[in-house]
């Protein structure tokens, strides 16, 4: 499905530290997890997802490390550090205060 | 296949203006291996390029992300080449000013050269100041940064030492006269000619217009130390400039 580019902005920094919150993944694994978790809901352009990783491992909330996966090839996992922990927290309560007042906001027109 | 995904990645490496080798490459394997796990056909690469969205914008965030080293590397360049220049200048105003006395076989520099030697460092700078400011792509915000940083300078200068106002107003128009000459001719032996015939006349106009007496042959020799102090700069900012580029060269 496609979105409004406005509702995503601000959402692949969410969605990377909280998939990452449960394990390392590489960057390609996080798209397929992302969508698979939404139903393919959510389909990002796939070139965002590199400069936001870049960015967040830069800013000191990831740490990437190049492991062989099991299938025997070379990929970059990322994993959060404790301040891309804390970031992930503060993140997530920040979303779900915002989603059950947009919630009850939209909501209450339907009633 | 290896080409194909390799022609896709390349143009976001080179856009995103990486100055660590070590992280260019780091960029290029992790985005071949996202190609290669999206399949190895050349229909799925298709689809894994629509997917990934314009190649151009995700360079140019990449780009956004390492502006910070981009421009460390940058104001390391600037400055190892004023040092150079700079030192080149010294050097050459040193040489220019060495003097035989008659009555020993003693070399000595003559009394004029520290005051050279000053003017040499200010024309540096202006120059690479210059340099800078009208490098092709023109951009204002280079242009700018450039005038205001060596109008920094300049008021530092001015402040500590007031006398030397001369210096910064005359290396500003010759370092003008420079870059007008460069503009107006392509070969560089036409360049240097033109560039010296202008300051032989800028040399005498001044001292006429400040009452010092300055015949055309000495303003025509002061005209040639200035050349290649002006020759030297141009070149340590060339080579600068190449070594920067380099920097950045993907493959």
């Amino acid at each position: 499905m496609e979105y409004d580019r406005e509702f995503l902005t601000g959402t692949v920094g969410v969605l990377i530290l909280s998939l990452l919150s449960e394990r390392e993944m590489y960057g390609y694994e996080l798209l397929r997890e992302a969508e698979r978790r939404s139903a393919s809901a959510f389909q990002l352009k796939e070139g965002t997802l590199y400069p936001a990783l870049h960015h967040m491992e830069r800013s000191g909330l990831l740490k990437g490390r190049w492991r062989d996966s099991e299938t025997g090839r070379s990929r970059k996992y990322y994993r959060l550090t404790a301040k891309g922990r804390r970031q992930a927290q503060s993140k997530r309560q920040q979303w779900l205060r915002i989603s059950a007042a947009m919630r009850s906001i939209l909501g209450d027109s339907h009633a | 296949m290896r080409e194909e995904i390799d022609a896709v990645i390349e143009p976001i490496v080179a856009a995103a203006q990486i100055p660590s080798r070590r992280r260019r490459d780091e960029l290029r394997r992790e985005l071949r291996s996202h190609f290669e796990d999206s399949g190895l056909t050349p229909e799925a690469l298709q689809d894994a390029v629509a997917r990934f969205g314009n190649t151009a914008r995700v360079g140019d965030s990449l780009r956004k992300v390492y502006r910070r080293d981009y421009m460390l590397l940058y104001i390391l360049k600037v400055g190892a080449c004023i040092a150079a220049a700079t030192i080149a200048g010294i050097l050459i105003e040193a040489i220019a000013g060495l003097r035989l006395e008659n009555d020993a076989d003693a070399w000595h520099l003559s009394p004029g050269f520290a005051h050279a030697a000053r003017f040499g460092v200010v024309l540096t700078l202006a120059q690479v100041a210059a340099a800078e400011a009208t490098r092709a792509p023109f951009t204002w915000s280079r242009a700018l940064s450039s005038i205001g940083c060596y109008a920094i300078v300049s008021a530092c200068a001015l402040s500590v030492n007031a006398n030397s106002v001369g210096a910064f107003v005359t290396a500003s128009f010759v370092a003008a006269i420079g870059v007008g000459c460069a503009r107006a001719a392509t070969a560089w032996t036409s360049r240097a000619l033109l560039t010296l015939a202008a300051f032989t006349v800028a040399e005498y106009l001044l001292h006429q217009s400040l009452g010092i007496t300055f015949g055309p042959i000495r303003a025509l020799g002061a005209s040639a130390i200035l050349l290649m102090l002006w020759a030297s700069t141009i070149t340590i900012v060339a080579f600068s400039d190449r070594a920067f580029v380099s920097a950045f060269r993907t493959t």
